[in-house]
């Protein structure tokens, strides 16, 4: 008699179980949803500050301010655009304070800039919440977020809308960059034809999220992921897991990294032809310490100079035991570390038609870890916003001694478009 | 698995096959596409190069077109480049696109100032798949026309205007697109 009541028993745990599993994979499937329409403005108007930053002229966060919108967003659907052309809105030429980095305000000795050239951060996850509070401090306006795009997006996004037409110019993903250059450069106010073309591209994209089919949407979802992971898009904060990481924030974990922010400091527009190589060479010693040979190599194509100041990150507690420029003259190393990371920072020239280098050799505290299978060293490339893409040369050098198990992205002419992660195991 | 089973699993199987392909069948369909095909109207004015054509407004010369990669094409945009004054664009093209400079004669044929833009230029393909000016330069005196899009009356000057194309186009054409009528020139 016994028997039935415990098959029951196992049964009703049995459906338990089922519900609960089909519980955990509907709230995965339904939480992402929900973010999205909150996103979206399905539970109440949503209002976002979009950030149009130039990357032919680098800024810490991805570019220098081009244009600044903002967009209210109800059930899906734009009920509100407006556009701030950065040259002649009040709201861009007002001062607000820099909250650092140090690196940056030390070198320059500056702690106000214009809100148009504020975004001197390591990353836009670190600009975004400011650029929030600074707005509302100059207009009274309140948003929801901020989204961040450079014109390398506006041409992804171009390629995917196709062809728009704005104050009479047809302007696709090939003539887009030079057209948004165009306007922001002209002696005269072109402010009008610029805001048209970025509102007719805003409505289009808006328009092709909530219109498209599944597939386009689905086409258009992986072409935004693809931007976000190399940092032509950003959306702060993150919306759910859909676009996790989205905001830009650069992620390094425990373990030896490199990121370069660059900034281009004389309105030149070049850092579409610059190509930009990293070459890393670490030597790790028995105690697990290393000693680094970091080279940042710029290689201008265009016919113009370009002043840059680079300032390379490295892991906190770094040494800097010299710094080396073969080629041109170059003012710096300036060092400034906190609990984060060590900041190298130079200011230099790359000529027409030539090759800048500048060399930082380091040492570093601690940066293998133990584990069952060995001894396991990583290195972490933090791709900086805005940059097409770089090229990287690494090499690990073992200690005295020991046998290499495993090595993924160590050598020579590794192209990269997003972050790059070098990792070796050895016993 | 059963003889109806399997029939079951392989029918299930078909039906996503056929719903995917019809996915991916509709998607391509409708996808928009970065080209632009420019059918050129029959009352166009056309121009073999080194003649001249005129609309309504505007008469215009296709001197010559050149790789922006050639040294002297290159010193060439750079020198109205700098004259313009407004912005250094780079010459070096994004992978697998090259640059066109086209030098081109514009004068204004009316006593009037008339409206011109060279984002109106189009490099046309025998397919007639269109690629749109990127930029224009030319001299110090002739570049507040450019920027504020008018020729003012008895206008006449070389044009250096850039178009981004893929690497390997046959281009064949020039047209000037809003005159009325536009005006096609030929790059032979």
């Amino acid at each position: 008699m016994s028997m039935p009541c415990i098959e029951m028993h196992e049964s009703h745990t049995g459906r338990w179980i089922a519900l609960a599993v089909l519980g955990l994979v509907l709230a995965t499937l339904l939480f992402p949803v929900v973010d999205g329409l909150s996103a979206a403005g399905f539970f109440g108007d949503k209002t976002y500050l979009i950030i149009l930053q130039d990357n032919s002229e680098m800024r810490g966060t991805g570019g220098i301010i081009a244009l600044v919108g903002v967009v209210t967003i109800h059930n899906g659907h734009i009920t509100d655009l407006r556009y701030y052309y950065s040259h002649t809105s009040n709201e861009l030429q007002a001062d607000v304070y820099l909250d650092g980095p140090e690196s940056f305000t030390t070198f320059f000795n500056a702690d106000v800039a214009l809100l148009r050239d504020s975004n001197n951060q390591y990353d836009f996850a670190s600009f975004a919440p400011k650029v929030q509070s600074d707005w509302y401090t100059t207009t009274g306006q309140r948003v929801d977020g901020v989204i961040g795009l450079d014109f390398t997006a506006a041409e992804a996004i171009l390629n995917i809308t196709g062809p728009i037409t704005a104050s009479g110019d047809v302007i696709t993903s090939r003539n887009v960059f030079h057209r948004l250059e165009f306007y922001s450069n002209a002696t005269t106010d072109k402010s009008g034809p610029m805001a048209d073309m970025l509102s007719k591209l805003t409505y289009n994209t808006f328009a092709l999220i909530v219109d498209a089919s599944i597939p386009q949407k689905l086409a258009l979802y992986n072409a935004f992921r693809e931007l976000a992971n190399e940092k032509h898009l950003f959306i702060y904060p993150e919306v759910g897991p859909l676009l996790q990481n989205a905001d830009g924030q650069s992620r390094a974990p425990e373990a030896d990294f490199i990121s370069v922010v660059d900034t281009n400091l004389g309105n030149g527009k070049s850092d579409f032809s610059i190509e930009r190589t990293i070459d890393y060479g670490v030597q790790l010693l028995p105690d697990g310490s290393a000693v680094s040979n970091l080279t940042l190599t710029y290689t201008n194509a265009d016919w113009w100079a370009s002043n840059l100041f680079a300032e390379a990150l490295v892991p906190p507690g770094a040494k800097l035991l010299g710094a080396y420029n073969s080629t041109s003259p170059f003012r710096g190393p300036q060092v400034t570390n906190d609990e984060k990371l060590t900041a190298f920072s130079s200011k230099f020239v790359v000529q027409p038609y030539a090759t800048t280098r500048i060399t930082y050799l380091y040492t570093l505290p601690n940066r293998v870890y133990e584990s069952g299978i060995g001894s396991h060293y990583d290195l972490y490339v933090i791709k900086q916003g805005g940059i097409n893409r770089y090229i990287l040369n690494a090499s690990v050098k073992l200690p005295a001694g020991a046998k290499l198990i495993h090595a993924e992205n160590v050598g020579s002419n590794l192209t990269f478009t997003d972050d790059a992660h070098v990792s070796v195991v050895y016993t | 698995m059963n003889r109806k089973q399997l029939i079951v699993a392989v029918i299930v199987i078909l039906l996503i096959v056929v719903a995917l392909t019809a996915s991916v069948g509709t998607f391509l369909a409708t996808a928009p596409t970065s080209e632009i095909t420019y059918n050129v109207p029959a009352s166009a004015v056309r121009a073999p190069l080194g003649t001249t054509a005129s609309s309504d407004t505007i008469s215009l010369r296709l001197n010559w077109v050149s790789d922006a990669s050639k040294p002297a094409t290159r010193d060439t945009w750079v020198k109205f480049n700098l004259e313009s004054r407004l912005y250094n664009m780079s010459l070096a093209p994004p992978p697998g696109e090259r640059y066109l400079v086209a030098n081109i004669t514009a004068t204004n044929v009316r006593p009037t100032d008339v409206h011109f833009s060279y984002t109106a230029f189009a490099v046309l393909t025998p397919t007639n798949t269109a690629y749109y000016a990127n930029y224009a330069v030319c001299n110090e005196n002739c570049s507040p026309a450019l920027e504020n899009r008018t020729l003012s009356a008895g206008f006449t000057s070389d044009l250096y205007v850039l178009f981004s194309v893929p690497e390997g186009t046959n281009a064949d054409n020039i047209v000037y697109t809003t005159s009325e009528p536009p005006i096609v020139m030929s790059l032979t």
